[in-house]
């Protein structure tokens, strides 16, 4: 069971080509107005993920409660702490390399964890 | 007579007598005379003869300057040695009277010996006493006499002048003669004599044009080839043949032509030798050189492409004489010859392009009767040049060329709208031509649009909001691309007050020689702001070409759904699921069914026959057949399971049977029904003995079985998550079922506040139909009826459906929502509503649409129950604390977590695309 959920995490998106014939239409360069627009919808997006990000943090914080492993516990507690960090970048806009890269982390530590669950 | 001595008397000096002195001074001017004539005339004479011989011997060939020289000198040799000498003997030698005392004793030797005597006497000097003086006298006297009576010209010694006077004459007289004859050659004679070493010109009567003749001449080895032998049109003679050999070879003739020239035709030459031509009086000697014609070593062209896509200029190998190059292009084209060359040509033939259409310049021409054949001809040639001025096709013209060595470089010719072939033919500085032109095809080609492609992901995609979607985009220019980029274009499904979804972003910039870019594109709709709806979703790219803008992909389709929306979606492809794992257990029971009337049928040994061996081959590989359809549900199961996963919607039981299900389906795929193909092998080994062979089948058959059995249970659990997920789509649809109406309620209630944007006149009280609507109000409304009729349908369904799913659950809180749903008379309600909303009830519609979409609220939270209530649903089993139940929503909450972290880090990506995307647009001009 535990494998096959596993497995079912790991398994790749969707795979499929589509050429296609092209559409033209005249350029159309973006104004200052829609510039800042778009900067405005970064701040606001990131902010969005933030959000998610901190109720990441509050799942891990529940999971965290109901274990009894201290190797899964440990585990989560530093899921946590990544997570915490992952939001405070996000809240500041922050969505580059150095962010993903902790939520990489965050990522490999879960599947630790439920790795450390299964032994 | 005195005896005293007289005193010696003077010496006297008697001289020779007068005429004898006379007589001997006429003999010395005669001797004088001849002997100089003699050598005046033998110098002459020389000069003649040597001016003579030049002449004659030059009539048969010519003589060598050195030669001509030799004969020039041994004629002046006379003139100016012998005549010098002889002057010297016969003048300086004989001016005194005893030398001519003594030329005269040689013919009259006694009266010469007289005459010596007396020049002697004539100079004694004695005295009178010792000799006397008369005695001299008288003995001069008397020689005198004795000379006096001879002739002293017959003294005169052997005479040449007068036969030196007739040779001259004669000499003279051939010379006039010869002069007379052919003043020309006597000139050149005169000439080439006088200055042997001068570059005269030998004159023949038949005379050779050498300046139109090559030398050395430099044939084409191994190839046939003509000479030309030009006559001068001065010359004298014109011979009616001529004849030329080649080295020693056989003497070829030939006539001569109307445009007095010679033409030898001679075959093909592989070594160097002369060629010897004679015409007349004239014979002249060609060497002939054969070597290799000059051929074609590259041939390249240099491209220069319109300035707008800022590009260097290109060399391109053309060795194959085809060029394609682009319209608005610069071409120069550059021949490298194996030889240094000494003249090229090359002409520029302009050709239409393909999209012209060819007019047959052969076609008959049509014409009434004969008289109007001229009239249409003029007409049909008029109409071909009106089609040339349509296309627009430059006269052919001759380009320019420089040389340099061994390269040809033409102008630079600009191509236009047409195509062109430039032949270009080619002579070495031998004079050899090249084997063949070369032509140089040049098709003119137009820059191309851009293309721009989507890859790796399908045309269709169904998704959440806050999931992200993860492509490939590619795009190609023949030339340059300037930025990539996706655009999208929503499109809402039902009426709300949003706005559809409109956007763009730079995804990389190009460069003049980026002929293909591509990115891997993460779009997350939930990053751009984008609600559920319709997404038109397209890559884009913008190459350099002034005017041509943006070229698109083919667009994807992407529905953006709300959660119920996707768990209606699942719902279908769970549907579908089951459907094909009810199939492969049905196929399995005939396979099973097949197999065990085998074994019953049949003894052991039979087992062994041929044809029960291949019933059982038959058997292994529908068995094999089966299990690889097993594995393929199993994958889609998979799928589902995760996108549920990611729905959120699904209680834990459904989750944990649907997990259930999905691990059986994956045994079942590769470890049971594999297993039973590999007994049915078994029982097909030839080694083995009958009953082992039965002892195989048999154990086939038990496996198999237990197979099928598990089949059967996994059908159950996935029809009990079905079950459990057709109830919480109930929740799902009843939930959206509620929002739509809820929608056309809000947009109802704006547009009677005014709130519609552009929307001028007020929608209350407002016809439909009528000139008093407003356009946008009139737009609002057919859309909110389709909407309404739309839910309508779809709680008509769900009505429909909770009493079926009633029927077979007998679960009473569906039976109970029925219930209410069929007193409430809902679908007949909504019906109603409609009508009112298409006939612009404004205030009615917006009350009755809010109050079905609170009714419609409530049943949806009766089916759904109270939440997170210790998974009452379970019932009696046990089953919701055992530790593997603890373990599986563990693994299930772990698989959440992974999930929403990862569709997180997909949406930060995006972001970070956004925001690199400003930065590259900041950057534009």
């Amino acid at each position: 069971m535990k494998i096959t959920l596993l497995t079912a995490l790991a398994s790749a998106g969707l795979l499929a080509t589509g050429f296609a014939d092209p559409v033209k239409e005249e350029a159309k360069k973006p104004t200052e107005a829609e510039k800042a627009q778009a900067l405005v919808k970064h701040q606001e997006g990131s902010e969005k993920v933030s959000i998610d990000q901190d109720k990441q943090a509050a799942n891990a914080q529940e999971l965290l409660a109901e274990q009894t492993n201290p190797k899964v516990i440990e585990l989560l507690n530093q899921v946590e702490i990544l997570m915490a960090q992952t939001t405070d970048r996000l809240e500041d806009s922050d969505t580059g390399g150095d962010t993903i890269a902790i939520q990489t982390e965050i990522i490999e530590k879960i599947y630790e964890a439920a790795k450390a669950k299964g032994n | 007579m005195s005896d005293n001595p007289s005193p010696p008397s003077p010496s006297k000096q008697i001289p020779i007598p007068e005429d004898l002195r006379k007589q001997l001074a006429q003999f010395q001017k005669a001797l004088w005379r001849i002997k100089v004539t003699e050598a005046i005339l033998a110098g002459v004479f020389g000069l003649i003869i040597s001016f003579l011989l030049v002449f004659l011997l030059e009539r048969f060939f010519p003589i060598p300057p050195l030669f001509r020289l030799a004969i020039l000198l041994a004629g002046t040799s006379l003139a100016a040695i012998f005549a010098p000498y002889w002057v010297r003997r016969w003048v300086y030698g004989h001016r005194r009277e005893e030398q001519l005392a003594r030329l005269i004793s040689k013919k009259f030797p006694k009266l010469g010996d007289r005459l010596l005597g007396i020049v002697e006497l004539q100079d004694q000097h004695e005295t009178r006493e010792a000799l006397s003086p008369e005695l001299r006298e008288a003995a001069m006297i008397h020689v005198a006499n004795q000379a006096a009576k001879r002739d002293m010209n017959e003294a005169l010694p052997y005479s040449r002048h007068k036969k030196l006077a007739i040779a001259v004459t004669a000499g003279v007289a051939a010379i006039i003669f010869g002069v007379a004859l052919s003043p020309k050659a006597g000139e050149n004679a005169w000439k080439r004599w006088l200055m042997p070493l001068s570059d005269t010109e030998h004159y023949t009567f038949t005379q050779f044009d050498v300046n139109r003749m090559p030398d050395p001449m430099v044939v084409a080895l191994g190839e046939a080839f003509t000479f030309e032998a030009p006559l001068k049109s001065n010359s004298d003679e014109k011979p009616a043949t001529a004849r030329a050999r080649y080295n020693q070879q056989e003497w070829i003739e030939a006539s001569l032509g109307e445009d007095d020239v010679y033409r030898f035709d001679f075959t093909g030459q592989e070594v160097r030798g002369d060629l010897t031509i004679e015409a007349g009086d004239a014979s002249l000697d060609i060497g002939v050189r054969p070597n290799v014609r000059p051929g074609v070593q590259g041939f390249e062209a240099l491209v220069t492409l319109p300035d707008y896509l800022q590009l260097e200029a290109r060399k391109v190998d053309i060795r194959t004489g085809s060029l394609t190059a682009l319209e608005g292009s610069k071409v120069v084209l550059k021949g490298t010859f194996t030889r240094e060359i000494a003249s090229a040509k090359a002409r520029l033939q302009p050709e239409p392009l393909d999209e012209f259409v060819e007019i047959d310049e052969n076609a008959p021409i049509e014409a009434a009767t004969p008289e109007d054949v001229a009239a249409a001809e003029a007409k049909a040639e008029a109409d071909a040049e009106a089609l040339a001025k349509a296309k627009n096709i430059p006269e052919p013209r001759d380009l320019n060329l420089q040389i340099e060595g061994r390269s040809v470089s033409s102008e630079a010719v600009e191509l236009g709208k047409f195509h062109a072939k430039v032949p270009f033919t080619w002579t070495d500085v031998m004079g050899l031509e090249g084997a063949a032109s070369f032509n140089v095809g040049i098709e003119t080609s137009q820059d191309m649009a851009p293309t721009s492609f989507i890859q790796g992901i399908e045309r269709n995609i169904v998704i959440l909001a806050e999931e992200t979607l993860e492509f490939d985009i590619v795009n190609e220019d023949d030339f340059g691309l300037q930025e990539i980029g996706i655009a999208w274009k929503g499109e809402l499904t039902k009426a709300t007050g949003e706005q559809p979804a409109d956007g763009s972003i730079i995804l990389k910039k190009g460069s003049p020689s980026s002929s293909r870019l591509s990115e891997r594109v993460l779009f997350s709709p939930q990053t751009y702001g984008i609600t559920p709806q319709k997404l038109q979703l397209m890559a884009y790219t913008l190459d350099y070409k002034p005017g041509r803008g943006r070229i698109y992909s083919e667009p994807i389709n992407v529905y953006i759904l709300t959660r119920e929306e996707h768990a209606q979606i699942l719902k279908s492809r769970f549907d579908r699921v089951i459907s094909e794992l009810e199939d492969a257990a049905r196929k399995e029971m005939n396979n099973l069914d097949a197999n065990d009337r085998l074994d019953k049928s049949e003894t052991a040994e039979e087992l062994q026959n041929e044809d029960n061996q291949e019933k059982l081959a038959e058997a292994e590989e529908k068995e094999t057949e089966n299990a690889e359809k097993m594995k393929e549900i199993a994958k889609k199961m998979e799928e589902i399971f995760k996108d549920a996963a990611r729905n959120g919607e699904l209680d834990n039981k459904t989750m944990k049977d649907m997990a259930d299900a999905l691990k059986n389906m994956k045994e079942l795929g590769e470890q049971d029904l594999p297993e039973v193909a590999k007994e049915l092998g078994k029982a097909q080994d030839q080694k083995s003995t009958p009953e082992k062979t039965e002892a195989d089948l048999k154990k086939a058959i038990e496996k198999q079985k237990e197979a099928l059995k598990k089949m059967q249970e996994t059908i159950e659990k996935a029809n009990d998550a079905n079950q459990n997920f057709e109830a919480s789509t109930f929740v799902n649809r009843l939930k959206k079922a509620s929002t739509d109406e809820g929608g056309i309620a809000n947009s109802l209630q704006s547009a009677a506040r005014g709130e519609t944007e552009n929307a001028v006149l007020p929608i209350l009280g407002a016809t439909p139909g009528s000139d008093d609507i407003d356009p946008v109000h009139a737009r609002l409304l057919q859309e909110l009826t389709k909407n309404q009729r739309v839910t309508t349908s779809d709680v008509r369904w769900i009505q429909e459906d909770l009493e079926r799913f009633y029927a077979r659950t007998q679960k009473p809180i569906h039976k109970e929502v029925y219930k209410a749903m069929a007193k409430s008379l809902i679908d007949e309600n909504l019906e109603r509503l409609r009508r009112l909303i298409a006939k612009n009830r404004t205030f009615t519609s917006a009350r009755l649409a809010g109050e079905w979409s609170e009714t419609l609220k409530k049943w949806a939270e009766k089916l759904e129950g109270p939440k997170d209530d210790g998974g009452g649903g379970g019932g009696g089993g046990g089953g919701g604390g055992s530790p593997e139940d603890k373990d599986f929503e563990f693994m299930l909450k772990v698989m959440r977590m992974v999930q929403a972290e990862q569709d997180i880090r997909s949406r930060t990506r995006s972001l970070e695309q956004m925001l690199r995307s400003l930065k590259l647009a900041n950057q534009q001009p």
